[in-house]
């Protein structure tokens, strides 16, 4: 029976009034509890003002204009009103665009620009969920672009350029869909306690939150990543499944008082988005033991996933899985299927093509005339259908030829004691074209001498792999899904601070 | 007995196909009928196949539709040579009837979960219109009629009714 986000949060609350829907922090992080039944009639009473002021006259020119359609937007923190707000407009069947309410304002016009291409008029939905009128700059009108829409994500965030991706809608509870058959494979069950990490305006955890309600969970919103506190807060609410980003698994490895009985009610931990390296893998792997850590390798697009389990990945390290309900096919340039083991862009298929969002913005999807689509990613296959990631070739960093994958310079920065985080970037170099350059955050206090982490990285690598200019910095600039930003990150390094 | 323009012009007017043409090539010893087709969205040879069946009868004997990017043209008739290539190559799936009892029995259960009137043993799942909601009635009919578990892997790599039938064999 598929029912309307309306109707399924109100049965929901009339079968469990009293048990918990939402738990989240205000801004001195004092627990907000909201049974059921309290998140039930705050998403319907802001559900019916969004309504209103939808149908509320506006300037008569755009109020003739049958075509006039309207968006919400929300400030998308991970707070109690952001939920409320995102679960009111699916309510009243308004797209909704989560936004990151720390973005830019060059790159949140941008974003608003692009929203009106498609949509006249823009309701912006505050911590009070009053909802507002916001101007939206017309844009090139696309006019193409019809039918209906449940939400709008940002993506496109490790590359800069912003874009946005639209899921057509509304939103429909089906309990046969809900949550997909790929995210019931990770662990998932109806009515769990799930943690919620990452950022509401990230396609993962915006997912798994609406997957989550129209699902019956209990969900415990995290204001903001603090990896001791991500730990005791699965520890105190008994948390049962929860998505992490390569990022925030590997800051909780590092604590130095993580227990590896601590987290005995959880079913699953599942991590998507970024490539997560190979010892942040195995140490989740040895903390959670292999069947409870599931990794997820999937465009926001929904143009085909993978599904990979801890046991899976230990006998074959590196892999992202296997195509769940989606057949692969490894491409070469001229568009021929390549042989298992040989490298080449990566294509899929799935049945789940009725859904796949739409880019408001340009196309970034290529697809063969029959049915595959790949969003460029390189890879391989193994004999039994594996399939195994290369770094994408704008990634790649080219020393006079010789092809540098910047993963392998991170991870033997991240070996060293003194460093926390670390980005390897192509340097522009008179003679080699290129070299490797890295952006290194150190532990706070620590100091360690450039001549010392290229020695540490000798050891390690390869002699053009080693990089040639060191920059320290305070932070690492990743997207929220844990993407390094390499765009935010200026090809020269004049710009660095030193070591302490 | 349906004629090759016959054919074409049912396949002309589907809402995904621009372009439509008909021609019989050699394969393995036979004449068969083979459409290619110019699509305007995305649509699968299967699915333009048993719609040419469902509009001018099972008995049509169209063997198969190949989805090509632009019509492949010599001396201003559709290129023989191109089409016959793509089937030799496996670029064009066949339609084929089952061969035992294990594939009829696996091809009933593929028409009746998706509501498809043909299935051919090689035709490809998700090019039949196959959706997550078909693959988990397939799998548990497979379980009810051959008392075998399958799991969502192994469907959907075998992706063919023949491939299916040499697993449940």
């Amino acid at each position: 029976m598929v029912l309307s986000v309306r109707r399924r949060i109100a049965d929901i609350a009339r079968a469990e009034p009293d048990r918990t829907a939402l738990i989240g922090f205000d801004a001195h992080l004092c627990e907000q509890v909201l049974s059921w039944r309290d998140f039930a009639d705050r998403v319907t009473d802001t559900a019916d003002a969004l309504r209103a002021a939808l149908n509320r006259p506006g300037p008569a020119a755009t109020a003739l204009d049958p075509s006039t359609r309207s968006c919400a937007v929300v400030q998308a923190g991970n707070t109690v009103p952001a939920a409320i707000g995102i679960a009111a407009a699916l309510t009243a069947e308004v797209p909704v665009f989560p936004l990151n309410p720390a973005t830019p304002t060059a790159e949140r016009d941008a974003l608003l620009r692009l929203l009106g291409r498609r949509f006249a008029h823009g309701y912006l939905i505050d911590a009070q969920l009053r909802p507002q009128r916001i101007d939206l700059p017309a844009g090139a009108c696309g006019s193409g672009q019809s039918g209906s829409v449940a939400y709008l994500l940002a993506t496109g965030a490790s590359t800069g350029i912003p874009k946005i991706s639209a899921r057509p809608g509304p939103l429909r509870y089906d309990p046969a869909w809900t949550p997909s058959l790929v995210i019931r494979q990770t662990g998932w069950r109806t009515a769990q306690r799930q943690l919620i990490v990452g950022p509401l305006y990230h396609a993962a955890p915006f997912t798994a939150f609406l997957d989550a309600m129209l699902d019956c969970n209990t969900v415990v919103l995290q204001t903001f990543f603090a990896p001791r506190w991500t730990a005791e807060l699965m520890c105190r609410y008994a948390i049962e499944w929860l998505q992490l980003t390569p990022t925030h698994m590997r800051e909780i490895l590092r604590r130095p008082d993580l227990d590896p009985a601590g987290f005995p009610s959880l079913r699953a931990m599942l991590h998507t988005a970024a490539r997560c390296d190979a010892d942040t893998k195995r140490g989740w792997i040895e903390l959670l033991g292999p069947d409870r850590v599931y990794e997820l390798y999937g465009a926001t697009e929904g143009v085909g996933v993978t599904l990979v389990r801890g046991d899976e990945w230990l006998a074959r390290p590196g892999t992202v899985g296997r195509g769940f309900l989606t057949q692969i096919r490894i491409l070469d340039d001229t568009g021929t299927p390549v042989p298992p083991g040989k490298t080449g862009t990566v294509f899929m298929r799935t049945p789940q093509r009725v859904g796949r969002s739409d880019y408001v913005s340009d196309q970034a999807i290529r697809t063969t005339s029959d049915g595959f689509a790949t969003v460029g990613d390189h890879g391989r296959l193994d004999r039994d259908g594996y399939l195994y990631l290369e770094p994408r070739d704008h990634d790649t960093i080219n020393v006079g030829g010789e092809k540098v994958n910047p993963d392998e310079v991170e991870a033997a920065l991240r070996d060293h004691p003194a460093v926390v985080d670390a980005v390897a970037v192509a340097v522009p170099h008179g003679t080699l074209g290129s070299v490797v350059g890295a952006h290194v955050m150190l532990h706070p206090g620590a100091s360690v001498r450039r001549a010392e982490l290229a020695a540490h990285c000798g050891r390690r690598l390869a002699g053009y792999k080693i990089p040639k200019h060191f920059t320290f910095v305070d932070q690492i600039p990743r997207s929220a899904a844990g993407k390094i930003q390499r765009w935010r990150l200026t090809p020269h390094h004049e710009n660095g601070a030193t070591p302490p | 007995m349906v004629t090759l323009p016959e054919i074409s012009k049912v396949l002309s007017a589907h809402p995904a196909v621009r372009r439509a043409e008909v021609a019989i090539v050699r394969h393995d010893g036979r004449d068969v009928a083979i459409a290619a087709a110019e699509p305007s969205e995305y649509v699968s040879g299967p699915i333009l196949r048993n719609y040419v069946r469902k509009e001018l009868g099972n008995d049509t004997e169209l063997a198969g539709v190949l989805i090509v990017e632009h019509m492949p043209m010599a001396d201003g008739v559709v290129d023989v040579e191109c089409l016959t290539s793509a089937v030799a190559e496996g670029r064009c799936i066949l339609f084929e009837d089952p061969r035992d009892d294990v594939e009829r029995r696996v091809a009933e259960i593929w028409s009746a979960q998706m509501d498809v009137g043909s299935v051919g043993v090689n035709d490809d799942f998700l090019e039949l219109g196959g959706d997550s909601l078909s693959v988990l009635g397939i799998i548990a009919a497979i379980e009810t009629e051959f008392g075998r578990s399958l799991d969502v892997y192994e469907f959907m790599n075998a992706a063919s009714v023949r491939r299916l039938a040499e697993i449940l064999r």
